[in-house]
């Protein structure tokens, strides 16, 4: 009998990079040097960009209209797809970021190893199963040791790759022992099933309603009640994925593991292993344990620790890779604003709304990290060392197009317009005022507005730091022509400058990257729509809350009136898309076999 | 002429866009370059305002594109997109900001013309994409994009503070950003809050059309301790940006940090934004709350009249003395609008127009002064009136204009403002603050006194007496304690506008020895029209004063009901009332 050919080309995409990955490997040993593997290193992801945005066109369309469509290990929504879309993007900026940098004898192999990481994160997207979803996890990490210890061989770079690899190993011991509960508790490796085939989302709804119930009804459970499980496994698993962010309280690997890496791996460790996180959370914990109390509780108190900790940490720091590891830091409270909104919700427009901003602000993040750190590889590259932020001084003059990505970039992560970051905060801000505001929350509001306010003072507590590096670029003179302030050194300072230039793959990053975060900003719509209709394909695929139960359970959510007619709203709603799910399984025949 | 509203928000940012292009062509294409634009923004933002209607107008050449939400690109249906609209029109209160950030800009230009010899194509970059801001906040008729121009107004002066400052001009520039951006974080919040109580009640999208927010709150008014919270967040951005008594530290730093265009636009356009939010959005958005902060911001409104007045007495820096001086005045003009009657409003709005022709001018010509004799401390000058006769002209007009002469500008504008005040105080309100609020009116008085006192002292100083200059540059810039502000890069550049001033421009022969010379063609361009506008303003105000009116007068009207149920003689019963209604959410 023949192969079932069709998980095969759904995942075309990550084939064609495993395949360049292996090619790489395989020929760089006996090539090494030959001048076609920069294209096969870069051609890959424009091959692969072609294939996810042409072979798969049609299903866009179908994705937004129907929503998540997700059976089998494969979960063909468009969270996914929008994901692996920019995840590739990112593979391909960051490929031209490190082209240059990496050691010559190991050029090859450097290359095929970013592909692998990338590879992983698309698996991330599109996991809709516990080890599928810890394979991508772990096609990321591994890779990343290999590249951190690739990038530059001295104390510093050993020390920093040995303490990020025994974390990482930590991590992912957390979290595995958190999927070991969600397996108990579902019975299922599957994430989100369907009538037929219940997945783990389903499992755990129907324990957590039984359970309800019970207490409801002051009878026990029949047999053991696997609801008592559900805290271990989010907190194990948000633990976990707590260190992918760089969330407090394991954020603390990333600032010495920023300083010790090269320039282009630290944007690799501030975007890959964060978008894996978001992705990761929303699919096992906002999808699973919607509106339940530990989790969103958990998601407030961690978001406000670790930006303000991020912020004020990166306050103090002289050396540029350490800030931007603390504004790393920051970023990623940022992040956990949305998805706790996106957990708490009780309608599925909110929490669309939450995860739309949340995947928003990954995005700009991404690209004006990118964009940031391309730029200190370029101005590291004419020779002029940049690892202070003083060291910066006068690169306003002499690297005028390095220092403005820069520039566009810090401003982006303050969030000033008209810079993507505007737009990621005002999607965050109002998402989490939304919630704030809520005519029935009562409780919540404090919550959120609280996060609210603390989140918006953070904006400017970061805007300190970001304006220093800005500052620091523009407003002093470099520290070799101080003194000499004529109109003639000036021209001699750029000439000096202009006598070693970056390379032009690195150059190509950095523009690309500052003309992505201005486009996006000028722009929104386009983004907004995309962030939208992903946060919509999995708010739609999270099963209603039980908010009755919840208050019964919980003191913290008030009993509201009216809710059963709302509670029967969103189950009719669930069933329609159960109903399209299934139409659309039959179309893209027997996905979910395995 | 939607179309030329249009034209003239964008025709700074694509002329600062074209900086770019010519940046390799040297400074004298790109000077010229900005001069043009700068020509063409005022005309075009002249031909606009010239044909804004004389009994007013809610929206005036207005025009829309969508940018954010329905209507901005093909794709299937997306109604939850937020309502965002690149929405631009002029009423009565934009109408006379929007020309006044144009005419600004030409002198901006024309003071810089030979200050500014360090990466020119940046400088005049920088300045047209403030203009473009600028002109963008006043036209803004959608929340969301006022809030855009709001805050981008802040990257250019950021860079033109602390790369053309002086000495401290990095902490400077770093200060005045942080001030500003942690208060319009906050009113940013504030503002969502309104937009999303709006679309509570609607029941759509979020929007963002200042008018539709209008019509909206008007039919769903906030509640009582929705406004109260809303109120302090729209604070704290507005009041930092006026900047109100406590708040106000950045602003003598940045002023005196800043190039002398920094100067000009940011006393002369950007704190105006920080007033005009107050009465575009607190007012008429917040009554309930407006009211029962007004004897509040009354209050620290005179504090800051009085205050920034003594403080300005004390300085020996032109430029500190007139930066204290916008404390002073902004005061008056806060002043005005929370008397919260149509007097005061209207004297207000004028205020605003007035203190930035006054103060424009005031800054461009310290800074002619400083490329001069490169200090800017009063008592190292003296009797300039016979070496600059004509510089010393423009300096009594200003001076006169800034302390409210009869027949400039200054003087209907304060006036109104006192008036308004004194109705608040002894006619209209009657409740627990009546003899506070005639205190306050009172005390505001001496602001006038204590401000002709200091601007007369300062042309006194500078202007008459014995003639005292500072010998040569060397000795000028290091003879005062404050001396050390004549920094490196200030110091080229000077050099430099000497010497194009001798040679390029041979016109003005200093008349004894070789005192430096007298206005050149370019700063009697640069201060003549905002002469014109002084001298108009000041006799014909009511040309002024009828265009805003419609606009204005309905803001004040409908502030009299809350008014009177806050502080009217049946006062405790809304309290009570007040309460029930706490007690009922």
């Amino acid at each position: 009998m023949l192969p079932d050919l069709t998980t095969l080309t759904l995942l075309l995409p990550e084939i064609v990079l495993v395949l360049s990955a292996t090619a790489l490997y395989v020929g760089g040993a006996f090539r090494p040097g030959h001048s076609l593997w920069p294209l096969v290193a870069n051609g890959a992801y424009l091959a692969a960009l072609g294939l996810l945005l042409g072979f798969e066109w049609g299903r866009w369309e179908s994705l937004v209209e129907q929503g998540a469509t997700a059976s089998g290990p494969l979960s063909l929504d468009y969270l996914g797809q929008l994901l692996r879309s920019i995840t590739l993007v990112i593979g391909l900026l960051l490929s031209l970021l490190m082209s240059r940098t990496a050691p010559d004898e190991l050029k090859t192999e450097h290359a095929g190893t970013l592909m692998l990481a990338i590879a992983g994160l698309m698996f991330v997207a599109r996991a809709n199963e516990l080890v599928l979803l810890f394979v991508g996890l772990e096609l990321i990490s591994i890779p990343t040791y290999a590249l951190l210890f690739m990038g530059r061989r001295d104390r510093a770079t050993g020390e920093a790759t040995a303490k990020y690899f025994f974390l990482s190993l930590l991590s992912s011991g957390l979290l595995l022992y958190g999927f070991s509960f969600l397996y108990g508790m579902g019975g299922t490796t599957t994430l989100i099933g369907n009538g037929a085939e219940p997945g783990i989302r389903e499992a755990v709804a129907a324990l957590r309603a039984a359970s309800a119930a019970s207490v409801a009804s002051a009878e026990s459970v029949a047999g053991p009640n696997l609801w008592l499980l559900a805290p271990l496994a989010v907190i194990l698993v948000s633990a976990g994925l707590c260190f992918k962010l760089a969330a407090v309280p394991f954020h603390f690997y990333a600032p010495d593991v920023y300083q010790g890496a090269t320039a282009g791996n630290a944007a690799l460790l501030a975007v890959l292993p964060k978008a894996a996180g978001v992705l990761a959370f929303t699919r096992l914990i906002v999808a699973i344990f919607p509106a339940y109390a530990t989790a969103w509780q958990m998601a407030v108190i961690v978001a406000i620790l670790t930006m303000t900790l991020g912020n004020i940490c990166a306050l103090w720091q002289k050396h540029v890779r350490r800030l931007l590891g603390y504004s790393s830091i920051a970023h990623s409270g940022y992040l956990l604003i949305g998805l706790s909104v996106a957990l708490v919700a009780d309608n599925d427009a909110l929490r669309a709304e939450g995860l739309a901003a949340t995947l928003f602000y990954l995005a700009a993040y991404a690209f004006a990290s990118i964009g940031g750190f391309a730029a200190l590889t370029y101005i590291a590259e004419t020779g002029k060392p940049v690892d202070h932020v003083e060291q910066l001084a006068g690169c306003g003059r002499s690297h005028p197009l390095a220092a403005g990505v820069l520039a566009v970039s810090m401003f982006s992560f303050a969030g000033i317009p008209v810079f993507a970051g505007f737009w990621g905060k005002f999607a965050l801000f109002a998402s989490t005022l939304e919630m704030a505001t809520g005519a029935n929350y009562g409780p919540l509001s404090a919550w959120f507005a609280t996060l609210a306010i603390v989140g918006a003072l953070n904006a400017a507590i970061g805007a300190a730091y970001y304006l220093r590096i800005v500052g620091a670029m523009f407003f002093q003179s470099a520290p070799a022509s101080v003194g000499v302030t004529t109109g003639a050194s000036a021209t001699a300072v750029q000439a000096s400058a202009s006598e070693a230039t970056g390379s032009a793959t690195t150059l190509s990053a950095m523009v690309a990257c500052g003309l992505l975060v201005i486009g996006m900003g000028v722009v929104p719509a386009i983004g907004f729509r995309g962030a939208g209709y992903a946060g919509r394909s999995v708010a739609a695929t999270a099963p209603a809350a039980t908010p009755a139960a919840e208050a019964a359970s919980n003191s913290s959510m008030p009993v509201r009136p009216g809710e059963t007619s709302g509670d029967t709203a969103n189950a009719s709603t669930r069933d329609v898309t159960h109903n399209a799910a299934r139409v659309v399984a039959d179309q893209v025949t027997s996905v979910g076999n395995e | 002429m939607s179309q030329l509203l249009l034209v003239t928000i964008f025709l700074p940012l694509a002329g600062a866009l074209a900086m770019a292009g010519l940046a390799p062509l040297g400074r004298e294409a790109v000077r010229w370059t900005a001069l043009v634009i700068a020509i063409a923004t005022l005309a075009l933002a002249g031909t606009v305002v010239n044909s804004f209607p004389a009994d007013g107008a809610t929206a005036f050449a207005s025009s829309e594109l969508a940018w954010v939400g329905p209507g901005s690109g093909a794709g299937p249906a997306s109604d939850w997109l937020p309502d965002v609209r690149f929405s631009v029109g002029l009423d009565g209160l934009g109408v006379w900001l929007f020309g006044l950030s144009a005419l600004l800009l030409l002198t901006s230009v024309l003071v810089s013309w030979d200050a500014i010899q360090d990466r020119p194509a940046l400088f005049y970059g920088m300045l047209l994409l403030l203009e473009s801001g600028c002109l963008g906040v006043f036209a803004a008729r959608d929340l969301l994009l006022f809030y855009i121009f709001f805050e981008f107004t802040l990257i250019p002066l950021f860079f033109l503070i602390g790369i053309w400052g002086s000495e401290e001009r990095r902490y400077a520039a770093i200060k005045f950003f942080l001030f500003t951006l942690a208060g319009s974080v906050l009113t940013f919040l504030g503002l969502l809050a309104i937009v999303l109580w709006d679309a509570r009640h609607t029941g759509g999208a979020l929007r963002f059309s200042i008018e539709g927010l209008t019509q909206g709150l008007a039919a769903h008014p906030l509640p009582e301790s929705w406004q109260t919270w809303i109120f302090l967040a729209l604070f704290a951005g507005f009041a930092i940006k006026v900047p109100l008594f406590p708040l106000h530290t950045w602003l003598p730093l940045a002023h005196v940090q800043a190039p002398t265009a920094g100067s000009v636009f940011l006393a002369g356009v950007l704190l105006k934004i920080g007033t005009y939010g107050f009465l575009r959005f607190n007012i008429p958005w917040l009554p309930a709350a407006t009211a029962s902060f007004m004897p509040w911001m009354l209050l620290l409104s005179v504090i800051g009249i009085v205050y920034g007045a003594l403080i300005a007495l004390a300085q020996r820096d032109m430029k500190r003395l007139i930066a204290y001086s916008s404390v002073s005045h902004l005061g008056f003009v806060m002043l005005g609008l929370f008397a919260i009657n149509r007097l005061g409003i209207q004297g207000g709005t004028l205020q605003m127009i007035n203190h930035g022709l006054s103060t424009g001018g005031l800054f461009a010509i310290v800074g002619m002064l400083y490329e001069r004799y490169h200090t800017r401390e009063i008592s190292q000058l003296g009797g300039l009136a016979r070496r600059l006769p004509w510089l010393s002209l423009f300096m009594l007009i200003f001076t006169f204009s800034s302390i409210g002469l009869p027949g400039l500008n200054g003087f209907p504008g304060e006036f109104m403002i006192l008036i308004g005040m004194f109705q608040r105080g002894f006619v209209e309100t009657a409740g627990a603050w009546r003899f506070g609020l005639q205190v306050i009116a009172v005390v505001a008085v001496s602001g006038v006194v204590l401000g002709a006192w200091y601007m007369l002292w300062l042309v006194r100083s500078v202007f008459f007496g014995p003639i005292k200059e500072p010998h040569d540059d060397d000795h000028g810039a290091h003879a005062g304690p404050h001396g050390s502000d004549h920094d490196k890069h200030g110091h080229g550049g000077d050099h430099g506008g000497d010497h194009a001033g001798d040679h390029g421009h041979g016109h003005g022969e200093a008349p004894l020895g070789a005192g430096p010379p007298d206005l050149r063609w370019r700063e009697f361009a640069a201060l003549v029209p905002l002469v014109i506008f002084v001298v108009w303003i000041g006799l014909q105000p009511e040309y002024f004063l009828r265009r805003m009116q419609s606009t204005l007068n309905p803001v004040a009207d409908a502030m009299v009901r809350p008014i009177e149920q806050r502080w009217g003689e049946s006062a405790p019963a809304v309290a009570g009332s007040t309460a029930d209604q706490l007690g009922s959410r």
